[in-house]
């Protein structure tokens, strides 16, 4: 009995000595993080990584904004269908279509929408479990920055940011591809429904039409990121493969695209945006 | 004292056992939690050296090993300055890195070979008819390599969109190491060079 006790005494004495150990080591490590070869494990053959990055989605809303595209509201999808996302897919892509839209209302200064938007964001990220990004600190952040238009296209971007970066972080890859697809596909039919005219000499339909390249870089961010053949994986490339063959069209007939291509391309686009949205 | 003794060694045994066990109980959480985590988001790059630029969209963090290398297609839009640099852990040595410009060519192609048999006379005859078109390609071209270059980053003002492609690569060395490396990928909007009167 004596023994079991001094047994359990030391055992508590281990645990608590190694632990204070960790700890010490870690401080150490913050402090000479870049000269010292901290501990890893055995790698044995060199890998070669992939990895492809998309513009943020507020980058094409800056550029409308500069080229005096007016800004239209009623493109929004409604906040009031948050609560009918259910499946995962629905949350994440929805995810996205909704930072979209707060980056969109950010950045034309439509101040009464930035805190609406936000707050949806927070929910789905909330039901997807996600802390960072779209939490608590930044909603502070927005109240008490609701008059300043440029801190608030700041933290939107931040907002954004840190969700793609957190969920890379925590391997979340089927997220993370959904929530890109999504954030995009808000952002081209956005950008193609606030213009009246195809016209391929125009700055904005040029800007369109380099569209094609991101969706490229999704496509294989999205390929690269799952190694697994899943469903979701398989609905996003099909879907951008559908709009990717009306690019592919557009800018090989370039001057002599016409403007029912391009109401092709701008229909495909309504439609898979209009399908996520329900 | 016999006694005292056989429980001082079965103590003494216990206690190296437990110790063993925790040992690798540790390790193994460690190890596992080190493969399966990336890296945090810790900028390597001098400060000064990152500019004005905002870096937020297309920044990559990654765990590398010395011998590996990594490739990021990233896209700059048209009429935006970028800059691109790529800093890490000092054990990892000099990384070296290039950039290449994806540069669009249009290029002839065989689109299809016809095979058709046609009557000349009496005689049936093969003609062979070859169908040619264009077709977009997109050939690389190096324009930043961070072993001749004067300066630490590659810098561009873009003028129409362009995708660029950044291949690192880490020297060899001890390849049970694990490093961080950030590649920084900036943008501004292109300042404008005209003079004012």
């Amino acid at each position: 009995m004596k023994v079991k006790k001094i047994f359990l005494l030391i055992n508590i004495i281990v645990i608590v000595v190694v632990l204070l150990n960790g700890c010490n080591n870690s401080v150490n490590e913050k402090e000479t993080s870049q000269d010292n070869v901290s501990i890893s494990n055995t790698k044995q053959n060199k890998s070669n990584k992939n990895i492809f990055r998309v513009p943020l989605p507020m980058d094409l809303y800056v550029f409308l904004n500069e080229n005096k595209v007016a800004y239209k509201a009623g493109l929004l999808n409604s906040y009031n269908k948050v609560g009918e996302y259910y499946s995962t897919i629905e949350k994440s892509i929805n995810l996205g279509i909704y930072s979209s839209d707060l980056a969109y209302s950010s950045v034309y200064k439509d101040n009464q929408n930035i805190n609406k938007y936000f707050v949806v964001c927070k929910k789905l990220a909330d039901g997807l479990e996600l802390s960072e990004g779209f939490d608590k600190s930044t909603l502070i952040r927005i109240d008490k920055n609701i008059n300043n238009p440029d801190s608030l296209f700041e933290i939107a971007n931040d907002a954004y940011w840190n969700v793609f970066l957190s969920l890379e972080e925590q391997g979340k890859s089927e997220i993370v591809s959904c929530v890109v697809y999504g954030a995009w596909l808000e952002s081209i039919y956005i950008s193609i429904n606030s213009i009246n005219k195809f016209d391929i000499n125009n700055e904005v339909t040029q800007r369109i039409m380099e569209q094609q390249l991101v969706l490229e870089n999704i496509m294989n961010y999205v390929n690269e990121g799952n190694s697994e053949n899943t469903k979701t994986k398989s609905i996003i490339i099909n879907e951008l493969k559908d709009i990717g063959e009306i690019y592919i069209k557009i800018i090989n007939d370039g001057e002599l695209a016409s403007e029912n291509d391009f109401n092709k391309l701008k229909q495909t686009i309504n439609e898979i945006r209009n399908k996520w949205i329900k | 004292m016999k006694l005292e003794i056989s429980g001082l060694n079965k103590i003494t045994s216990l206690v190296m056992n437990s110790i063993k066990k925790y040992i690798l109980i540790i390790l193994f959480i460690f190890s596992t939690l080190l493969s399966f985590s990336q890296c945090p988001r810790v900028n390597f790059c001098n400060k000064k050296d990152l500019g004005d630029y905002d870096y937020r969209g297309q920044t990559s963090y990654a765990t590398m090993s010395p011998g590996d290398t990594s490739g990021i297609t990233i896209l700059c839009y048209a009429k935006k300055d970028m800059r691109i640099l790529v800093c890490g852990d000092k054990f990892l040595g000099n990384i070296n890195y290039t950039v290449k410009e994806f540069v669009k060519s249009q290029k002839k192609v065989v689109k299809e070979i016809k095979k058709e048999t046609a009557n000349f006379g009496d005689e049936p005859i093969l003609v062979t008819d070859t169908i040619w078109g264009s077709a977009s390609f997109f050939d690389e071209k190096l324009v930043y390599d961070s072993e001749e270059a004067e300066l630490p980053f590659f810098e561009k003002s873009v003028k129409a969109a362009t995708r660029y492609k950044i291949e690192i690569t880490i020297p060899e060395g001890n390849t049970d190491v694990i490093g961080c490396v950030s590649i920084m990928v900036g943008n501004r909007p292109t300042l404008s060079r005209a003079f004012s009167k």
